[in-house]
């Protein structure tokens, strides 16, 4: 009876040191500093224009990781001493007109700002845009309209010298410690891997001077920036979990209006730019706020066969029925080349055409009938201020609605009888 | 006796490999039953929430467990919900424990008790919810996997072997072998060949499906094959709650089809977890255990009445020292005053001593419960000892040898029921007394 008690416990303890040493591999924690790049929250689908946080010191030689939810848009981590002369000029023009209404800022200071921009790849700006048929890039080779800047979509390394500006992929792409002398030092879009694996590590030179490094996303130019303070080995830096603390509390900040939004708009009332809306909504945005909040509001619908239901849309969404297997909205070819996915701003499914905007004044459409069966897309749809989409349901049933470029956002339209 | 010592190491090898399996499986489940309890304590705490989030920005695998929770936190179920939930698992994990305890070194018995874990974890929406609030990395995806099939196997190779660990059907080994191993083979495979995040829940509904339906063919082989009326009767009440397992995974299937059971819409995360799979196929498994251990109970397998019969001692003899301990600090508060200024419960002599008193007094109680319990519940025990005490006493007026040997015949059999009873007599001139023992010698 002893020696079965004994072989037991023998058992356990060896059972215990296996869960102990199991234990021990699951939870050591690497000593990295995370930045992340855009947040989806988690109290509602958001998207953010900013890096979180947006100052960070480190050593020579550390590893940042810079960590990307996929909140359907993509980003870039740009450095360079290029990027420090850009950023020099824009960043105190922000200090100065970033609280004053778009249409009041002196078109001179616009643009002394988009000179300084465009001296660099940068896709949502003044100096270019996502190519279309009408307007494509000059950088863009013709023969492909769904062609983006390779520069700026693919890694890129350039060590002196200006960047070039014919759009086409550097010489060199692989990334090697960054020393902080280079002109241009860029991420490329940050690999699509899924909603919260998109990561891009950026690893300091051992050499690298102490001192300010600005870098900014690419994609969405001077307004999402951040600056890496790199100070000497022996100064002391905040640890990781300070870095995380300052992260959750300029999250917090920066989603407090979004939170009155959605509280808002789930009342049935969202008042934007002193205008009062009713819902359903597509999307939200604040004017406090770089981003925005992708959520159906309210997520479900109930509606009758033929009465019309009109969405008040912020921000680009599409209104999609029967949608297909997600894809993001680029797509990386086998040789590296980064497409945009122009698909997804098509109608689909017998949704009218819609004739092009200004951008600026409210768009309206009438989409027509869903007859529920099929794959249907109004093709994302855009304006400055806000777009007003109605559709009527033609056969009863319950129908998931989604947005095409926003992972997140899915609702449900109950039609009956 | 090398072959023996052999034979022994190797049985103890497999012990140990069966125990760390166990434990690291357990574990596993523990970890996602708590990862549930942690999202509906961050749903009902702000702080706890906000502490999640900052630790859930960081990249290790404790960071992703916090932010899990975080996240989960708002969309935790129904209290209702919860309740169940978790009842289910603590049921399910009880059953587990009473099962190794039972038969710790029984293979039908390791597996039902395997499966039983895996069910604990599998089948609380809960903590499920919680796991799906991130996407898997490659580590979690295999454990994901490999918890599922691991539950679903060790299920359905349970159903084939209770109660009697003889495989169904009765084929020759390596027909069985084959089998087996196919249908082992093939389960891992689909279970392999399933991607993306509806994995999980498509997993519950193969294995959910599965597992019911072969335990079902299994019985009504049992039932047409077995030659024991016993044998007959165990299978068709297994029969019996493995049906509306059954029932429940087709009715299922021709309401909603398979897409109820995803929470994602083509790739795009819903909302919504799949809540008509869960609180269909769980109220379905719920049953089959509690059959198992009525089927136990009723045929009286694997020792369980010692088992019942101990547990209900012990919980008797506890609560009843226990009850008396708290009635004497609630007595001694009245008396003394508030427990906190009492002298008496103050005084670490004084609480050494009744611990003492509580401790020394639990066995002459244990022993007084044992004898109250088998005179109310188990019958046969106490009046076996009765018998056996009244034996005694008529042994002083008992002369004839023949007389002697005939009353133990009797109490033998109205004792321990024994197939045979032997008896050796010394045939020396010395009339010794008589040796009783079995399996061999005279047979009356």
């Amino acid at each position: 009876m002893r020696q079965k008690s004994a072989a037991v416990w023998r058992i356990l303890r060896v059972g215990a040191v296996a869960l102990a040493l199991l234990v021990a591999a699951c939870t050591s924690d690497s000593e990295t500093i995370t930045v992340r790049v855009d947040y989806d929250h988690d109290e509602f689908a958001t998207q953010f224009i900013r890096y979180f946080p947006d100052r960070i010191q480190v050593h020579p030689g550390d590893t940042i990781v810079f960590m990307q939810d996929w909140t359907g848009e993509a980003h870039t981590v740009t450095f360079g001493t290029a990027v420090d002369e850009v950023l020099a000029i824009t960043k105190p023009l922000f200090a100065e007109w970033g609280d004053v209404p778009f249409d009041e800022i002196p078109a001179e200071v616009l643009e002394a700002y988009y000179a300084a921009e465009c001296a660099l790849p940068v896709l949502y700006s003044e100096c270019g845009g996502p190519p279309t048929e009408e307007t494509p890039p000059e950088e863009a080779p013709a023969e492909d309209p769904d062609a983006i800047n390779q520069t700026l979509a693919q890694p890129c390394v350039i060590n002196e010298g200006s960047v070039p500006d014919d759009g086409l992929p550097c010489e060199t792409r692989e990334l090697a410690p960054f020393l902080g002398t280079e002109t241009y030092y860029n991420s490329g879009f940050i690999p699509f891997e899924g909603d919260g694996e998109n990561t891009f590590e950026l690893n300091l030179s051992d050499s690298i001077a102490p001192g300010e490094y600005n870098f900014f996303c690419s994609v969405h130019g001077s307004f999402h920036s951040g600056v890496m303070e790199v100070v000497a080995p022996e100064q002391p830096i905040p640890t990781p979990e300070e870095v995380n603390l300052e992260t959750r509390e300029q999250l917090n900040e920066v989603v407090e209006p979004f939170r009155q939004a959605y509280a808002e708009a789930q009342s049935g009332v969202f008042v934007y730019n002193d205008e009062p809306f009713s819902g359903p909504f597509t999307g939200l945005v604040d004017q406090r706020v770089e981003g925005l909040l992708n959520e159906f509001v309210p997520k479900d619908i109930e509606v009758e066969v033929g009465e019309p239901v009109t969405w008040v849309m912020f921000g680009p969404h599409s209104i999609s029925f029967d949608v297909p297997e997600y894809f993001p909205i680029y797509e990386t070819l086998e040789d590296g080349t980064i497409r945009a996915n122009e698909d997804l701003y098509l109608p689909a499914g017998g949704a009218p055409e819609v004739e092009e905007t200004d951008g600026v004044e409210p768009v309206i459409v009438d989409g027509g009938t869903y007859d529920g069966s099929g794959f249907w897309s109004s093709g994302v749809l855009f304006s400055e201020t806000y777009v007003q989409y109605t559709l009527r349901f033609s056969t009863p049933g319950s129908y998931r609605v989604a947005c095409l470029i926003h992972p997140p956002m899915v609702g449900t339209v109950n039609v009956t009888g | 006796m090398n072959g023996q010592t052999g034979r022994a190491d190797r049985l103890r090898g497999a012990d140990l490999v069966f125990v760390i399996g166990l434990a690291l499986y357990a574990f596993g489940c523990l970890l996602i039953l708590g990862q549930g309890l942690l999202a509906v304590a961050a749903s009902a705490s702000a702080e706890l929430h906000e502490s999640l989030h900052v630790q859930g920005l960081g990249t290790g695998f404790l960071d992703r467990v916090a932010l899990r929770a975080a996240d989960a936190s708002h969309s935790v179920p129904s209290v209702p919900q919860i309740i169940g939930d978790y009842v289910f698992s603590l049921v399910h994990l009880g059953l587990a424990a009473i099962l190794l305890r039972l038969r710790p070194r029984d293979w039908t018995a390791r597996l039902l008790a395997t499966a039983l874990v895996g069910a604990a974890g599998v089948f609380n929406l809960t903590s499920q919810a919680v796991l799906e609030q991130l996407p898997f990395t490659g580590f979690e995806d295999l454990a994901q996997v490999a918890a599922h099939v691991v539950a679903g196997l060790s299920y359905l190779y349970a159903l084939l072997l209770f109660p009697d660990g003889r495989p169904v059907p009765r084929w020759r080994r390596p027909a069985l072998i084959s089998l087996y191993l196919t249908a082992t083979l093939g389960a891992i495979f689909l279970s392999i060949r399933l991607e993306g995040p509806a994995r999980p829940a498509t997993l519950l509904l193969f294995f959910g499906l599965l597992v019911p339906a072969a335990g079902v063919a299994a019985q009504v082989y049992r039932i047409l094959n077995s030659g024991s009326v016993t044998g007959q009767a165990q299978a068709r009440l297994l029969l019996w709650v493995l049906l509306p397992s059954v029932g429940f995974g087709v009715i299922f299937l021709v309401l909603h089809g398979l897409s109820p059971a995803t929470n994602v819409l083509a790739g795009r995360d819903l909302a919504e977890p799949p809540l008509a799979l869960y609180r269909s196929f769980q109220p379905a498994f719920a049953i089959i255990p509690l059959g198992l251990f009525a089927g136990i109970l009723r045929y009286r397998l694997w020792d369980i009445e010692r088992l019942l019969n101990r547990t209900t001692v012990y919980a008797i003899a506890t609560g009843f020292l226990g009850g008396l301990y708290v009635a004497f600090v609630v007595v001694a508060q009245l008396v003394l005053g508030t427990v906190a200024a009492s002298p008496l419960i103050d005084s670490k002599a004084a609480v050494a001593v009744t611990t003492l008193l509580f401790v020394s007094a639990f066995r002459p109680v244990r022993d007084r419960v044992q004898t109250v319990i088998d005179r109310r519940f188990n019958r046969s025990r106490y009046d076996a000892q009765v018998t056996v005490e009244r034996f005694t006493e008529g042994l002083r007026d008992e002369v004839d040898l023949q007389g002697i040997v005939g009353r133990l015949n009797n109490v033998l059999n109205q004792v321990i029921e024994p197939r045979h009873v032997s008896v050796w007599l010394n045939d020396v001139p010395f009339r010794r007394a008589p040796k009783v023992g079995t399996g061999a010698g005279r047979n009356f």
